[in-house]
Order: C-alpha cells, then structure tokens, then sequence
C-alpha cells in the first residue's frame, strides 16, 4: 500500500487534570478510520495546545473539557493563536459544555460544539471539512 | 423464623440457620408481603447440580456475604456531594442532613466527598493551568484547615467520611489524619474511606499519576499504615465501575478488578506484609447501568472470584479477608442529555439491580447530571429513588433473591469462567503492572469502547432519546453553575496560608517525607510515607507541596 | 510543492547534524528515557528535535499519534521540536520522510535529532541506517519480546539499554544481553546500560556514552548513515521507488500491453520488465502529467 495523498493532521487535546479520556480516544480513533492523522496530548497551559498544533502542522484543533476551564481555557488558546499568527487555524470543543458556555465560545470563534451522543459521522465530517477548508482544497 | 435446627447437622442450611441465631439472637426475618403471604429471609433448595444449595454468607459468598442481609441492616446512601469551596459544601451537607439522607450504619453520620479535579490529582488551586476546574465538580481542598472547616462541629468518632480521589489520595489522607489529629480526635476511632484510585489505570488513565509501579507501592504503604494506626479505614477502592465507564464490558471490568487485587496483595507479600492484615480493609464499587440480569450476576461473579482467589492464590482464612465489600453505583456513562428525565427511570432500575445483588452501600447519580453538576431537586429525588425502593417494594424482605434463578445462575458461572480466563491471560503476560506498562490494558478498554460507541453509531445498540425515539424538545432544564468566586477565593487563601505559617518547620517535614519516600520505594519502612504526610500536613505543608515530593519519588505515568 | 523545494534547498545546506535512533518493543519505556535523556542532553546538543513514527492503520491508512504525551515537559521549551509520523504502511516511505525532516531540521539549525521507532521490524532497521547512533531499548523480563528480537536489530544497535533497572530483573537481563552481543562476536564498543528513569539512574551515563559515539561517528562521518555502501544503495532503492510510482501512474497502453502479456503468461517477469526498462529509454516524456508525490522523494 502507498501513500499518495497528504493526509489530514488534526490535533485532539484535553486537560492534564481531566481523568476521563473515553469520548477523547473514541474520537481519535474514529478520526483514524477515517484516514486522519491524530495527534493526543495533555495540556497544562493553553500555550501548550498551540504550540504542538504548529510543531505538528495540524489542520484542526479539537478540545475536550470535562471539569471546568471551557470558556476561559479556549479564549486563552484563541489569543495565542492571533500572536503565533495562525488566527485562522480552526478549533472545535466538546465534552461537557453548559448552556452558559455557548454563547462565550461562539464568539471567541469556535467552528462546532460537539455534546455527548453527538453521532461519530457527523464528528467525522466536520474535521474533514474543516481540514479541507484549511488547507485550501475545498 | 424457624427455631428448630434441621437435623442433618453439616448440610449448609443447618450452618446457616446455626449462624443466623448466634448472630441475630430472637429476632424473627420472616416478613408478609402484600398479598399476605409469608415470606422466607432467604430460599433455598437444590442448586441445578441437584445439590444442595450455597446459602448466603457462606464461603465463596456467592449470594452475599451476611447470612441475613436488608432485613437486618439496609444498605447505607451515599450521595457524592461537594462543590465550590469547603464551606459551601457544608451548607449541602446541612440540607441532606435535613431530608434524611447521609445515614451511616448503627446511626452514624456518612459522608461521600467528592473533589474537584485539581484536588483529585495533587494540584493546588494556584498551580498553573487548573484555575478553571476550581471548586468545578468537587470541592477544592489543600490543607488540613479546610478539613476543619467542611467537618467542624462533627463527631468524627462518628462520621463516616468517604473520599473519592486520584493521585492525591496519599496526600489528602494525610491532610483528614491532620485534622482529625489537631481537634483531638485518636485515629483508632476514625472510620472511612480514600478510594485511592491511584492503581487504576484505566478509568483514569486519563490523568497525570504515579508510575505502575510506584502507585502499587503507596497503596502497599497507605494500607500498611492504617493496618497499625488507623484500623477501621478502609484503604482502598478497586473501582469496577470506572473501568466500564472507560468502556470495558463487565467480563473485563470484574477481570481486571480482581487482577488488580492480585496485584496489590502480590505486591504485599514481596514487602512482608501478611496479606490478611489488609485485604479486609479493600472494598469494591461497582456499575450498575442498562444490563440488568448481567449486573446482578457479575456482582455474584465477583465475590465468588474473590473469595477463592484470595483462598486459594494467597492463603486467606479470615472471613473479612474473604468477603467482597461492594459499593454501588448508578452508570454514569448512560445518563443523557438528550431527555434527561429518561435518566430518572435508568437510575432507578440500576438502583434496583444493585439491591438485588447485595451491595453495602449505593450511589444513586442524580438524573441532570449530563447537563451539569447536580440540582438540589436532582440529589433529593435520588435519595427519593432508594426510599422507594426500600420502603414500597419489598425487595428487602428476602436475601439473594434471585438465587436459584436458571438465568442468573448460569450468567453467574459464565461470567466466573470467563474472568478466570482473563486473569490467567495477564498472568501469562507478566502480571497486570507489565499490562498496564505495555499498553495492553488500555488498548483492550479503547477497543471495547470503540465498539461500543460503533454499535450506538449503526443502531445496533439502542440508547432512548438519542439514537431511537429522539425528540426535537429544547433542555430547559436548570443546570447548576458552579461559584465563579470559588476560584479567586481558593487562590487567595493558600496564598494567605503559605505567607502565615511557620516556613521552615514545613520545609523539613517535606524533606523528611522525600527522605521516608526514598526509602519506601526500596522496600524498607513500609507505611513511613504515610506518617510522614501526616506530619507534614500537621505542619502545614499544602496538597501540591507535598504531592510534588512523592512525584519525585515514585515517578509520573506521563 | 512547496515541501519538496524546501527539503531540496535544506539538502543544499548540508550542515551536519548528529542524530540518534531508539527502538524497542512497546512498555520498554522509549518515550520516558527520552524524555529523560533530552535534559541530559541539552546542554551539549543546545537545539535538539525528536520524531516520534507511530503505526498507521493498515486499513484506513490513518493513526493515532500519542507518543508525545511522554514528553510534555519539554513543550514550553522552544530549543526542543518534537514532531509525531506515522509510518503509513510503507517503509520506504517512512525512512524517505524522516529523512527530509532530518535535513529541514539541521538546516534550521538544529544540533541533535533522535528518531524513536516502535518494535523490532524492518522499517526498524531501515530508519536505524539514518541515524549515527542507535539505541535499542528494553525493559526487564520481558521473555518472550527478548528471544524475538530479530537479529537484524541486534547487529545494528551501538548500546543495549535495560530501562527499569530498578526491577528485580534487570542484572539478569542486562547480562543476556551482553552474551547474545558476545555471540555475534561485536567488537566491545556496543555496550549493555542499565537506567531507571524513576530514580534517575544511569542517565548520566547513557548521555555519555551516546555522546562519545556520536562523536566517533561525526569525526568519520559524512552527514547521515555511517556504512561505506550505504550511499548507493539508498540511490538505488529512491530511484526504484520513483520508477515503480511512475509505471503505476502511467497511463501509456504500451506499457499496459507489455504487463498483459506478462499476466497471461506470454512473456516472464524479466522479459517484461526489460521490455519496459527499453520503452522508457526511448520516451521523453515520460515524467509529463506524472505526479510522483506519494513516494516523499523531493
């Protein structure tokens, strides 16, 4: 088997202090059956998250939250990304997000929030679109 | 209650009924039911071998390990409360107090303290990249004066305080023994429990904790300590539960289960310490979700293995070394956000196949949680749901009512096989430490979740009100927030505390600790470092402090 | 393609680069000692970049990259470049890639790269001719994994490191492999180490001794890979590589005709691919409307 397509490269990150991390590998595993490349990491700060996402060359930055830190957390990665100068590097949540989450993230500039029993296709197509997007090939 | 013994001496249920009078004198179990009938406290007869039947409280303790279970003491509620800071929690204890709930066994007060993240793990509030998670699902907790704060006024001698907690458990043990120490409380009085979900590398894999290795050891130590000092504290929590909700079926949850007991009592006996003088302190805490008759038979399953593992494999013949002490809990993992009354229902009959298994105590989730952490109105009709099912249903009257059940007896030696099966494979594989290291674990619990979460994908698997009979219905439900306050509060004050304590005596009970560490991790002294974080919490060492020396010494997993 | 003018101008450059491989069964605990070793290491290699090459899927051609995990110290430090692959299933591919990334690397400066591949396979071996020093790592008792150890590893590895020397094990590990090195009748500059990352053990140590090798293999050295055949090969086997993309991607009937006559048992395979070899000889078109960006030749 040869390769003959870049692939897509998409980042998926929780916090280090979050200790369930099922929603987070299904998803990567689903993203490989889908022919991405997924790298996994913890952050402890939101710098972190940005600065894998550029040593990594990734298309989309998903972000997993379980215990708090959703809105605060995310503005914190969208400002690093404007001074690393890649703004239009697209970020995606999910996990446990409240009905007063919504509207902050909306606005800091997340593309999807994904809630629980939001189905896999459906998680799928929206990296892949996402990624398409990024890199120009749309 | 029959009073005349049977007159075949040795069959089992002459042992019983001989154990039933000696251990509850006169009293009579026999109960009517609605219809006027009588009912046995347990039934009994041939078992499908055509022999005669286990009776409950026999070894390998199938049907339960009392001769006479609900009749005599109901399990005891423990709803997870905490949130914010130490003093908010206290006004929710003060209110579940009020509604009839936090009732311990023989009338003591039961508490089941559940941390927010950076507690879980070691953090404290000022450290950095936790400061969202603060007061966030659990209370934030960092040093003895909290303690004092969320238990002030109680008897400790007797409150059962229950602890949920990761890798900060050594540390946050150390901080409970500090304060019970300073109000004057001996610690042979103090009963409870730390789940010390350190050993557990697949629900909560997910986190930063100690190596494999080191974690085995600081359970080896935490339980050593306690066997001397603390003797009715219950060490440690071998969680069934979080490994389905990290998406392993119940064969490789109760099989991992029991593999790592083997685990901790193998790492005992390589340290000198007689398994015996600390299995009786371990304890289970199971899931009870949308499998009904599986998890009343993985429950029977699970004492089973147990008993004849510890038998058998380590020479046990104490009962209490024998006997699985089970906790349970409602499935987290099926509680939805689409319809969540619908959760109400799935608590209820997860409730009721606890009930029918034996458990010691119960967790019931409140229904919002998907949403959120839970609403009053949410922790009430939890503590509603087992009033019910205590009072109105009958289902107390008999012991093991399901024994003899062709279904449940069969599912019962079948998931016994199987897990008998898993455990022979680790072993083969070098032991479950070598299966955590490699990867194998893990790998196992992610496949299964895979397809798991593939079934719900193609619909092979129904979840109601997500993939099959979903409705268009907004949530209105109320979702708690949490104190945004919590954190600045929490932050401050370890700032205050650090700039108003005696520095210098804090710096050497760290490095005492590190020294007893040290020696710890190469065998000697087994139970130093938990005196050692004992006296440093006395001497005011935070969570973090004194998380970061045992880091140091028994290593990370990332 | 822009990736392939900056791989060919980073070629350009040459500026030298040390680079250290490290291989092993899983659970031998690679990704700690390296994490490990990149603080024993910073003060003599200032910049230093890791590729980590993973698996893909050989079904969907997709992976799950979760090796740098391990090394989550080290993000907030900008002297360290840590970069996941994943294999792809092809191992031409992989070595050809890491290669490019090597040489991007030390064209940006870089001092030192280490290269972590899992198991003990032929890719294994394959990246290992890539780098200066190779390291082969694994944790004691590990029974079975040791007695599999292909021989291919073994003859290519410089250190043997036993992780985990805490282990009750590990002596008794550390001395089988010093015999099975004996056996092959090594010159007795590859070494078995033992280290603990838990205790810290050994580390020193295990720097040194990588530092002094790769200084052996810098002052004998060219750039990359170490063996005197090596070069050509390497040009032989990219050439190769090149052709067989482009008679994939060819949509000439000639050639389509001479593999029919081979499939039908017409011709043999020689005779065909001669055939082929002479056709393409005599066109000069033939790289026009080919897109050979799969093979990750630049």
């Amino acid at each position: 088997m040869h390769d003959t397509k870049p692939r897509p490269r998409v980042l998926l990150t929780k916090s280090f202090i979050d200790s369930h991390d099922r929603a987070i590998e299904t998803i990567a595993l689903a993203l490989r059956d889908a022919a991405m490349e997924v790298v996994l990491i913890d952050y402890e700060q939101p710098e972190d998250v940005v600065t894998v996402a550029l040593q990594e060359d990734v298309d989309v930055i998903g972000i997993s939250f379980m215990s708090g830190g959703q809105v605060e957390t995310t503005q914190k990665i969208f400002a690093e990304l404007q001074r690393r100068d890649v703004a239009d590097l697209p970020v995606v949540v999910g996990g446990i997000i409240r009905p007063f989450d919504e509207p902050p993230l909306r606005e800091a500039g997340v593309k999807n929030i994904f809630r629980g029993g939001a189905p896999l296709s459906e998680v799928v197509a929206t990296f892949e679109t996402l990624s398409r997007t990024y890199r120009g090939l749309a | 209650m029959a009073t005349v013994i049977s007159e075949t001496t040795d069959s089992r249920y002459a042992n019983w009924q001989r154990t039933v009078v000696a251990r509850y004198a006169d009293r009579s179990f026999v109960a009517r039911n609605r219809s006027g009938l009588e009912l046995q406290p347990v039934y009994s007869g041939l078992d499908r071998h055509g022999e005669e039947a286990e009776m409950p409280g026999q070894y390998p303790y199938t049907r339960g390990i009392y001769p006479i279970h609900y009749q005599y003491q109901p399990w005891m509620d423990l709803q997870i409360i905490g949130y914010g800071l130490p003093s908010q929690t206290r006004e929710r204890m003060d209110l579940l107090l009020k509604e009839g709930g936090s009732k311990g066994y023989f009338d003591r007060e039961a508490y089941n303290f559940i941390f927010d993240m950076p507690t879980s793990m070691g953090c404290d509030p000022d450290h950095p990249g936790v400061r969202g998670s603060i007061g966030d699902c659990g209370i934030s907790v960092c040093k003895a004066s909290d303690y004092e704060i969320l238990l002030a006024g109680k008897d400790l001698a007797k409150t059962t305080v229950s602890m949920v907690l990761n890798a900060g458990s050594p540390a946050m043990l150390g901080l409970y023994l500090a304060a019970a120490k300073r109000r004057g409380f001996a610690f042979d009085k103090l009963g409870g429990n730390v789940t010390n979900y350190i050993w557990d590398f697949f629900g909560h894999s997910g986190g930063t904790n100690f190596s494999p290795r080191g974690s085995y050891r600081l359970v080896a130590d935490i339980a050593a300590y306690c066997a001397e000092h603390v003797p009715l504290w219950n060490t440690l929590t071998i969680s069934e539960h979080n490994i389905c909700e990290a998406g392993a079926n119940n064969v490789q949850a109760v099989g991992y289960a029991i593999a790592a007991i083997i685990a901790v009592n193998e790492e005992c006996v390589s340290l000198g310490i007689e398994p015996e003088s600390v299995i009786p302190r371990f304890g289970f805490h199971v899931r009870y979700g949308e499998n009904f008759f599986e998890e009343i038979a993985k429950t029977r399953a699970l004492r089973r293995v147990y008993a004849k593992v510890n038998k058998e494999r380590f020479g046990c013949s104490k009962s209490s070394a024998l006997q699985a002490r089970i906790h349970a809990q409602t499935a987290g993992s099926l509680l939805t956000a689409q319809q969540p009354l619908n959760n109400l229902v799935r608590n209820a009959y997860g409730a009721l196949a606890a009930v029918l298994s034996g458990v010691n105590g119960m967790t019931i989730n409140a229904y919002d949680e998907a949403l959120g952490l839970p609403t009053e109105e949410a922790v009430t009709l939890s503590l509603r749901t087992s009033q019910m099912i205590a009072e109105e249903t009958g289902a107390v009257h008999v012991s093991d009512p399901m024994g003899g059940s062709f279904y449940i007896e069969e599912l019962t030696d079948q998931i016994e096989r199987r897990v008998f099966e898993i455990i022979e494979e680790i072993d083969e594989r070098g032991g479950l430490i070598a299966c955590i290291e490699s990867g194998w674990i893990k790998q196992q619990v992610s496949a299964s979740a895979y397809q798991w979460r593939q079934e719900i994908e193609s619909g092979e698997r129904t979840m109601v009100g997500v993939n099959k009979y979903a409705s268009d219905e907004p949530t209105e439900y109320k979702v708690f927030q949490p104190d945004p306050e919590a954190a600045r509060l929490a932050i401050a004050d370890v700032e205050r505390h650090r700039a108003e304590r005696d520095d210098s005596k804090c710096k050497a009970a760290l490095e005492a600790l590190r020294k007893a560490g040290i020696e710890v991790r190469e065998g000697r002294n087994v139970g130093s470092v938990m005196a050692n974080l004992v006296a440093a919490a006395d001497a005011d060492a935070t969570l973090g402090e004194m998380q970061a020396v045992l880091h140091e010494v028994f290593g990370r997993n990332k | 393609m822009v990736g392939a003018e900056l791989g060919f101008a980073a070629k350009q450059l040459g500026s030298p680069i040390s680079t250290l491989g490290v291989t092993g069964p899983p659970g031998a605990g690679k990704s700690s000692l390296i994490n490990a070793l990149i603080s024993e290491l910073l003060p003599s290699y200032p910049r230093i970049g890791v590729l980590m090459v993973d698996p893909s899927s050989p079904v969907s051609g997709g992976a799950v990259l979760g090796d740098r995990v391990r090394m989550a110290a080290h993000s907030p430090n900008r002297n360290v470049f840590i970069r996941s692959l994943a294999a792809r299933g092809h191992l031409g591919g992989v070595t050809r890639a890491t290669r490019s990334v090597i040489e991007l690397l030390a064209a940006a400066g870089m001092d030192l790269v280490i290269v972590e591949t899992v198991g003990t396979g032929q890719s294994e071996v394959e990246v290992a001719e890539l780098t200066d020093v190779k390291l082969m790592v694994c944790a004691p008792g590990m029974g079975d994994e040791m007695q599999a150890i292909k021989a291919g590893i073994l003859e290519v590895a410089d250190l043997l490191v036993v992780n985990k020397s805490d282990l009750p094990d590990a002596d008794r590990t550390a001395n089988f492999l010093k015999g099975m090195l004996m056996h092959r009748g090594h010159q007795e500059k590859r070494a078995a180490m033992k280290v603990s990352t838990v205790r810290r053990e050994g580390l020193a140590e295990l720097a040194g001794a990588i530092q002094s090798r790769l200084a052996d293999a810098r002052d004998g050295a060219r750039g990359l890979g170490n063996r005197t055949d090596e070069p050509r090969n390497r040009f032989a086997r990219d050439t190769a590589d090149l052709l067989a993309a482009l008679l994939r991607e060819s949509s000439d009937p000639r050639i389509e005709e001479i593999m029919h006559k081979h499939l039908s048992g017409e011709v043999s395979r020689r005779d065909a691919a001669c055939e082929v070899l002479r056709l393409l000889a005599r066109k000069t078109d033939w790289l026009d409307g080919v897109d050979a960006s799969g093979t990750g030749l630049t």
